[in-house]
């Protein structure tokens, strides 16, 4: 993809270069000039940069996605959950709804419970001096300990792949700077070079050694705006996770002991 | 040992949720069109186009005459306004008398000869300042009209042009301008006034009858050497001068002589 980009930028360069033949300058502040023109180290840093905001808007396109599910089947769990008087009715709405953190939630709280009653029952059923005794919870701790594990898987779930755009929100901009550091210093020695230190000299290296932390900051903006929207985001679904373990909690404490 | 709710998080965990490749070649493909377009789009947009402005060019100090001494001559003023193009009427021939076809019965008494009207003088109504000057075409401010008009030289005498300056002598009616005009032509060709810094420099000397320059010294220097070393060695170069003329009756004629530098 991106040697289709430099292509195009090359074809482009080959075709603005004779039609600006005869006005002399005027190509040389053009932004894909200063591209095309600049010495291959600055190339690779933009490279980096284009890697770099490609792969954090691939993860910003994912999260988006995955959030929005997560949220729209998390709410309609929830109802499911409310409007059921049985777990194993919730349990079989499950798998439609596999991408709510609840659904996590949900499927470790009763596999915890469905051990522990499993147990119970047949303890009970073997003693034939109490028969028709309701199954009861051995440890509601364990319930909540399960419920704790889910969250933290959930968490990471949610989390994965944010940091990436940390990173790139801060080492961007230093990359740019470092394109546009090496850049200024080539332009100085084309100064020393050239003996003039006339605009017209000075200026079309600068230009293109600034393109470098132009790019930097393209890629680290929109990183630090969805970092933060995430961010934010996860720390809903915490919210919400915790609520619904305490919710199921109450259930089973009601219902089981 | 296995528990049950340890499977079902692993389960969760290894499930989908991740970013894929399909969402990754969509966020190249998005940065690849984005460099199309940026690529593909007329030059005119990414480029700033420099509209020629004339700047409106205001002088606070009025406009710079020609350098005589502090005073404008007349003859230098501006050019303001076009002079306005004189319509000519074009000639109208009268009609050539005719005969009349009829001739009128002859009065008997003659109307009374009309009196001419009377000339009434029409009160002064032109403005006492001065008008705008007209001439061929609008000029800048800046501009002098070559009127024909020699600059009036301040007190009577010029230091020959160039980068100002002033001659002085001790004598309050010295009787020869002429002589001192070719006085600072002869200390102008040795003068190097191109010192790369401005500052002005009295010098005091004295001419001997027989022209010869002595007693060379810096009156009121500038703040820079090099200025005050470069008037001493244009006097120094100089040496001699042509002797003092005859209607000049002392034997030595001091001089003050001041060195203006321009950057």
């Amino acid at each position: 993809m991106r040697t289709l980009g430099y292509y195009a930028l090359a074809l482009y360069a080959q075709g603005a270069g004779q039609p600006d033949a005869g006005t002399g300058q005027q190509i040389d502040t053009d932004i894909v000039s200063l591209v095309t023109h600049a010495q291959p180290l600055v190339i690779a840093v933009l490279a980096i940069l284009l890697v770099f905001s490609a792969v954090s808007w691939a993860i910003v396109l994912a999260k988006v996605w995955q959030f929005g599910r997560a949220e729209r089947q998390s709410s309609s769990f929830v109802d499911v959950f409310r409007k059921s008087s049985k777990f194993s009715e919730v349990q079989a709405v499950c798998p439609t709804l596999a991408a709510s953190p609840l659904v996590g939630l949900f499927q470790s709280g009763y596999a915890e419970l469905n051990t522990q009653l499993r147990g119970t029952a047949a303890g009970e059923a073997a003693k034939p001096s109490n028969p028709g005794v309701r199954p009861t919870l051995k440890s509601l701790d364990a319930v909540d300990r399960a419920l704790l594990r889910a969250t933290t898987v959930e968490m990471m779930k949610l989390e994965r792949r944010v940091p990436f755009l940390a990173t790139t929100a801060s080492i961007t901009p230093f990359i740019g700077l470092f394109g546009t550091v090496w850049g200024i210093m080539s332009a100085f020695q084309g100064i020393g070079a050239a003996g003039s230190t006339s605009l017209g000299v000075v200026a079309p290296g600068i230009a293109e050694a600034l393109i470098a932390t132009a790019a930097g900051l393209f890629a680290a903006i929109p990183a630090v705006y969805f970092y933060n929207h995430f961010t934010h985001q996860v720390k809903k679904f915490g919210a919400e996770m915790d609520d619904f373990a305490l919710e199921f909690l109450n259930i089973s404490e009601r219902n089981f002991t | 040992m296995q528990e049950a709710v340890s499977s079902i998080l692993t389960d969760r965990a290894r499930e989908a949720g991740d970013i894929t490749a399909a969402v990754v070649l969509v966020s190249f493909v998005g940065h690849g069109l984005l460099i199309a377009l940026l690529v593909l789009m007329p030059a005119d947009w990414r480029q700033h186009v420099d509209t020629d402005v004339t700047p409106m060019m205001i002088t606070l100090g009025g406009a710079s005459g020609p350098e005589s001494g502090g005073l404008t001559p007349i003859p230098g003023r501006a050019v303001q306004e076009v002079a306005p193009p004189q319509a000519r009427p074009a000639p109208q021939a009268p009609p050539a008398p005719k005969a009349p076809e009829m001739v009128l019965p002859e009065l008997k008494a003659k109307p009374a000869a009309k009196a001419p009207p009377k000339r009434v003088d029409k009160p002064l109504e032109k403005s006492t300042s001065r008008k705008p000057t007209t001439g061929a075409q609008v000029k800048p401010g800046g501009s002098a009209v070559d009127t024909g008009g020699a600059p009036i030289p301040f007190g009577g005498l010029s230091s020959g042009g160039g980068p100002g300056g002033g001659v002085f002598t001790d004598y309050a009616n010295f009787c020869c301008p002429a002589y001192l005009i070719q006085m600072s032509t002869f200390i102008q060709r040795n003068w190097d006034t191109n010192q790369g810094a401005a500052g002005k420099v009295q010098m005091k000397f004295t001419i001997r009858r027989d022209g010869v320059i002595e007693d060379i010294q810096i009156e009121k220097p500038s703040n820079i050497a090099m200025l005050d070393l470069a008037s001493q060695r244009a006097l120094v170069k100089t040496r001699r001068l042509p002797p003092l003329p005859r209607e000049f009756t002392e034997n030595k004629l001091t001089v003050h002589l001041i060195f203006e530098y321009q950057r």
